[in-house]
């Protein structure tokens, strides 16, 4: 045995139980604390059930301790009077057994009418519509400013127009594509043609959206029986009770049973349960009055959890906090945005530095703030208040109030909103609910900051409070190809790696900062997200090309790749499609792609390229984790001139544009770098903001030379002049 | 040359105001948060490794006869103590008339219950030697226990009756003695009611070399017991509510931290209120499970296994749970305290030590707790809390006999037994004070406030939640024109 061996025996023999003692300690990660926290014990209640340890543990006598019961949950009396759940014939649904109606249930006390027509989440552009083109947004096939007839790439179908050329969207479409993101009432109930209920609408006419809906198969217009599939009801429920079943809501409304979709609300709860396919009232939940018990149903302002449904992670979902970015998580999808009370560093996110992130996702949301503290009701008593400039300037106090009960009658749905980009619904009511500066006085703090006037002039209170978003939002969307999954080509920016997989870490972005105009005129530069999207548009006037039309084009019936589609892309020969094959690098690329969708019956595709950009307004920092360098402003290195990416590439070289209703000045250019991504290079126009450190003007830097140079000058005169007097005074 | 000795006297004169208003200046003052001044800077310690002659130490109490030649008052002193005596000074318990001295030594808990009766296992953790039974003499100075807060080997043990089992190295004990440290307090803190954990909620283990996410005074600036827990003369500060029942020899945070140490007028206001544990004691039991419900009435059955966390058949059933939030009540430093042979209601819980204050009691402040529920034996026809004895001969623990348990527990405790037993319910509260979280992970307004608070407010006396219907000390009045509170 030589020397070497024998050493190498000796380092195992001492490393050996080194290595066992460190791996066999109980080593303390946070983590990992954490998750087995969770699975001991939460809250006292939870220790009437013994720790899920191994064993079986009904081996062992239970405790028959009284005190241990667990005490009923505390719960704040409600005021909301019994409710007899009625069909739309006024029938109590435990008689009838037919859909719940909320507009019968409720409108016997409250004005159904007025809280649909004063809604603009409930008419999403209905009562805004315009003739094709002649919208804010630009295109020349948007029809209204919501989410009723404003077209958006990220959920890309397009409302189709009375007298069509082509289906794409009937109005029974947009309610399975868009209802779950929909609270019903408005186009779901209503004709955007007639005025009429949807019910009414005949099948007469093949050019009448009412009537018709795309058959994916034929790609052709296919009648819509209303009286079978009922309409989307304004659903009450979705935002006055907790915790509502929207699962089985969407379910309801993607098998076009829209009648049904407030009755599902209600699974769940004990009020309603699924019998096979069909949904069915459970006695056991209702008095013999027909009304429901209260301890099965209870009426409340809406929460925070209530807007999450549709907005995103909004509320103390879950403890660590996780969210998945999608389109269904719409708020955290777009922005980044996540409200919730929780500590950063105790979320179930890999997040780079976490252990350090000792701040909430949204400090409001930490202060027990609900959105509909901002966002509330625009005739809520407790919030209505005259502002300065409609009240006389001798009154601090107008008395006069509208009552609650007058409230409870006609509560004004539609609800106080900010200025974003992205909220083009509703512009009237912009700037309706007390910004940053209504609750809080920043003259009373910054007193780091200098001219704080002038900032506060220039600057929105999120550019510094909203300084980092700590979740990924999306970046791109290329719609020009498909993926295998039949879905367009998605980028996000704040995560390294692929979004959603748990092995990615998620670095969070800096927000673009952008000049966005605000109520009173003045642009302020705030902080944004920025999404481009790629797609094909077709004919004069253009519209975008069809999803059917994209994946008859590219792909098979059973949904995998045509062989044309993989030829056309397939740069290593090898017949497969990897990642880097699947975008528009080249013309021939384009040509190939563009002949497949002619062949699919597209006319005369080209690309085209929007540029979306998304106010960030929540996921606030308080001012510990707020932007406090003057250098991130100030200087070479400013935030407001940084490049911005916009997209990994631009499909067949398109230019992409931003769109016209945002409110936003998009400064700056876009080109694509030498690593074909595509960015923005902000540059700012001094009329609309000077950021000393960041801009020049040039006769200015001229008088500062000429003052350096003026006063060098001085100096040494006045000292030759001294020397000089001096000799001459020696001299004598 | 006058002038110019006026000037250096103005001068003088000038520095030495501008030392005074500088040396003033580091005074803490309110709202100055300096805690560092509060913690004791001792020198090292003398090193014992080379001081003894013999080259064995025969038994404990030989130590101490070392111990005692160069420290002669350390044994007067530790006598006077409750870590000796087991017995506080006397004090006027609330509910009773003649002031008495209460401690460990006569008190009954709901856990193990009582160490009369059963003194061999107890005084394990007694600071002396040979207490095994009530015939124990307090006045003698060899069997004070030194090495139990101050050696350093980490070997030194105590076996029944507080004698150090015969293989253990006592010259290596004796040779390494220091000021006490985590372990030394631990040794008897952390296994208090038995076993790790087992009793307190928020000492345990885990203390002896806590992370900081753990304790942040000992995991991240390395605190000791000790350093809180000021020593003078073998005194050492501070209470327990498990053995104590009035406001006396207290231990705070105020003693290092400014009373509104926050910088925030919307924090420092809930200092009113709140007891600084309340928020940065989120979690208790943050790594190791305590014990939290104990049914003495299912003990006795042979189950054919047994589990120290779900059921011993000498002990009955269980419930440990870990990283649980407290129960808050209001503490004003003042308990009930049952006392042997207090009457009971056996239909009614019976509260062992509730802390005594109130929302409108000014001295009082909402302060976190454990609590302790168990169901345990009592007298059915003189309806009191029954003193078992179940360690050694005839304990319930060897003969699983509940009668000659009590009988031979009233013998010990002088506290007669009719002969009929039954079992009833019973709480004991334990304030929280270690296991201090970082601020970062303190408790923020929605652990407290709001739909996700969780508080029962009506509980401890509020019309609801304060943050919108005011605290006690005021209610709120919202002007809508000015947005103030009135």
């Amino acid at each position: 045995m030589n020397s070497r061996l024998t050493l190498i025996i000796v380092v195992l023999l001492v490393l050996a139980p080194a290595v066992w003692v460190i791996s066999s300690a109980d080593v303390e990660t946070p983590a990992v604390a954490e998750a087995a926290a969770e699975v001991v014990a939460g809250d006292t209640a939870a220790v009437q059930t013994p720790p899920a340890e191994e064993g079986p543990s009904s081996l062992f006598p239970p405790l028959t301790l009284k005190s241990l019961e667990k005490a009923a949950e505390p719960r704040t009396p409600s005021i909301h009077p019994p409710v007899i759940l009625m069909d739309e014939d006024m029938e109590p649904v435990i008689r009838s057994g037919r859909p719940l109606s909320l507009a019968a249930t409720c409108g016997g006390c409250h004005n159904v009418d007025y809280i649909a027509r004063n809604n603009y989440h409930s008419q999403v552009g209905l009562n805004e519509l315009t003739p094709p083109g002649q919208a804010k947004s630009g295109r020349a096939w948007d029809v209204s400013p919501g989410m009723f007839g404003r077209w958006n790439p990220l959920t890309y179908r397009t409302l189709s127009p009375e007298g069509f050329d082509e289906i794409d969207m009937g109005t029974a479409d947009w309610i399975m594509v868009m209802g779950p993101r929909h609270v019903g009432g408005g186009p779901a109930v209503t004709s955007r043609f007639t005025g009429r209920p949807l019910t009414e609408t005949r099948a007469d006419d093949p050019k009448n959206p009412d009537a018709f809906v795309l058959d994916p198969i034929t790609r052709k217009p296919a009648a819509w029986n209303w009286q079978e599939s009922g309409v989307m009801e304004l659903n009450c429920l979705l935002c006055h009770v907790k915790d509502p079943n929207n699962a089985q809501r969407v379910a309801e409304i993607k098998k076009g049973r829209f009648g049904w979709a407030s009755s599902a609300t209600l699974l769940g709860s004990g009020v309603a349960e699924r019998d096979g396919g069909e949904i069915k009232w459970s006695a056991k939940a209702f008095a013999e009055d027909g009304s429901v018990r209260p301890e099965y149903f209870r009426v409340s302002d809406p929460r925070s959890g209530n807007c999450r449904i549709c907005h995103g992670s909004a509320c103390r979902c879950s403890d660590p906090v996780i969210f998945e970015n999608s389109l269904d998580n719409w708020g955290t999808e777009t922005t980044g945005e996540i409200f919730s009370p929780d500590p950063v560093d105790r979320s179930g996110m890999n997040l780079k530095g976490k252990e350090s992130l000792h701040l909430p996702w949204d400090v409001h949301a930490q202060r027990l703030l609900q959105c509909s503290n901002c966002h509330h009701s625009m005739n809520n008593p407790e919030y209505n208040e005259e502002t300065g400039d409609e009240r006389p300037g001798h009154l601090r106090f107008d008395a006069r109030k509208l009552g609650f009960g007058e409230y409870l009658e006609t509560p004004d749905h539609n609800l106080a909103k900010g200025h974003s980009a992205q909220g083009t619904v509703a512009r009237a009511m912009d700037g309706s609910m007390r910004d940053c500066r209504d609750c809080h006085d920043a003259e009373a703090r910054h007193d780091f900051l200098p001219y704080k006037k002038l900032h506060f002039q220039k600057l929105s209170c999120q550019t510094c409070h909203v300084q980092r978003v700590l979740a990924p939002a999306r970046m791109s969307t290329d719609w020009t190809l498909l993926d295998s999954a039949g879905e367009p080509l998605v980028t996000h920016r704040g995560v390294r790696g692929r979004v959603n997989d748990p092995a990615s870490i998620i670095d969070g972005y800096t927000p673009v900062l952008l000049m966005h105009e605000e109520d009173d005129g003045e642009y302020r530069l705030g902080p944004h997200n920025v999404i481009t999207s790629w797609f094909w548009v077709e004919g004069d006037p253009e519209r975008p090309v069809r999803e059917a039309d994209l994946k008859a084009a590219f792909l098979e019936k059973d949904g995998t790749y045509r062989p044309e589609y993989v030829r056309a892309l397939d740069e290593n020969g090898d017949g497969k499609l990897e990642e880097n094959e699947l975008r528009l690098g080249s013309a021939a690329k384009v040509e190939a792609i563009k002949k497949l969708l002619e062949s699919a019956g597209v006319k005369a595709p080209r690309i085209k390229g929007e540029i979306q950009p998304y106010t960030l307004s929540h996921g606030v920092a308080s001012g510990d984790y707020a932007l406090h360098c003057c250098q991130c402003c100030h200087g070479k290195n400013s935030r407001a001139i940084q490049d911005v990416k916009l997209s990994d590439y631009a499909p067949g070289a398109a230019e992409p544009g931003p769109v016209t209703d945002a409110r936003i000045l998009l400064h700056g250019k876009i080109e694509t770098g030498k690593d074909g991504k595509v960015y923005c290079t902000p540059t700012l126009d001094p009329g609309n903001l000077y950021l000393h450190g960041t801009q020049r003007v040039q006769w200015l830097d001229w008088i500062g030379i000429l003052a350096v140079i003026g006063s060098f000058l001085g100096v040494a005169a006045h000292g030759t002049l001294r020397f000089a007097s001096s000799r001459i005074k020696k001299a004598e | 040359m006058a002038r110019k000795k006026i000037y250096m006297a103005l001068l003088a004169v000038s520095l030495a105001g501008a030392a005074l208003v500088l040396g003033c200046s580091e005074e803490v003052g309110p709202g100055r948060d300096d805690p560092w001044r509060g913690v004791t800077r001792y020198p090292d310690h003398t090193n014992h490794a080379h001081l003894y002659k013999a080259d064995k130490f025969e038994d404990g109490p030989s130590v101490t006869m070392a111990c005692l030649e160069c420290h002669p008052q350390a044994a007067d002193q530790v006598m006077a103590t409750s870590h000796w005596n087991w017995l506080g000074d006397p004090e006027t318990v609330p509910g009773h008339d003649k002031p008495v001295r209460i401690g460990k030594l006569n008190l009954i808990n709901n856990f193990c219950i009582s160490i009369e009766g059963n003194w061999p296992k107890c005084t394990k953790c007694h600071a002396g030697y040979g207490w095994k039974d009530a015939s124990f003499d307090f006045s003698v100075k060899k069997n004070v226990d030194c090495l139990v807060c101050h050696d350093g080997s980490g070997l030194y043990d105590k076996g029944e009756s507080g004698i150090p089992p015969k293989d253990v190295d006592l010259l290596a004990a004796a040779k390494s003695v220091r000021r006490p440290t985590r372990d030394n307090c631990g040794y008897c803190h952390f296994n208090g009611g038995g076993g790790n954990a087992v009793k307190h909620g928020d000492l345990d283990g885990s203390l002896a070399k806590p992370v900081e996410r753990i304790d942040v005074h000992m995991g991240r600036l390395n605190l000791v017991c000790i350093d809180c827990h000021k020593t003078r003369d073998h005194k050492i500060t501070g209470r327990m509510v498990s053995v104590s029942a009035t406001n006396t020899n207290q231990v705070g945070c105020v003693s290092c931290h400014a009373d509104k140490p926050h910088g925030n007028e919307r924090l420092d206001g809930h200092t009113e209120a709140l007891a600084c544990q309340t928020c940065h004691l989120p979690e208790m039991a943050v790594k190791e499970a305590t014990k939290v419900a104990w049914d003495w009435s299912t003990a006795g059955q042979d189950i054919g296994a047994d589990d120290p966390h779900k059921y011993l058949k000498i002990k009955g059933s269980f419930i440990y749970a870990k990283n649980l939030r407290p129960e808050y009540f209001w503490f004003n430093g003042s308990l009930e305290r049952y006392l042997k042979g207090d009457l009971i209601d056996p239909e009614k819980v019976t509260q062992i030590n509730r802390p005594l204050g109130s929302i409108g009691d000014p001295n009082s402040k909402i302060w976190p707790f454990k609590v302790h529920r168990a169901k345990q034996p009592y007298d059915v026809k003189y309806k009191r809390l029954i003193v078992p004895k179940t360690v050694g001969k005839g304990g319930y623990w060897t003969d699983f006999d509940w009668i000659k348990a009590a009988e031979l527990g009233g013998e010990a405790s002088g506290l007669p037994f009719s002969g009929e037993f039954g079992f009833t319910e019973t709480e004991m509260y334990w304030r929280l004070s270690h296991m201090i979280a970082p601020k970062e992970r303190a408790l923020q307004c929605v652990d407290c406030h709001g739909d996700s608070g969780g508080m029962d407010w009506k509980a401890l006396g509020y019309d609801g939640d304060p943050a919108y219907v005011g605290g006690r000390s005021r209610k709120r009045v919202v002007s809508m024109a000015g947005g103030t509170d009135k």
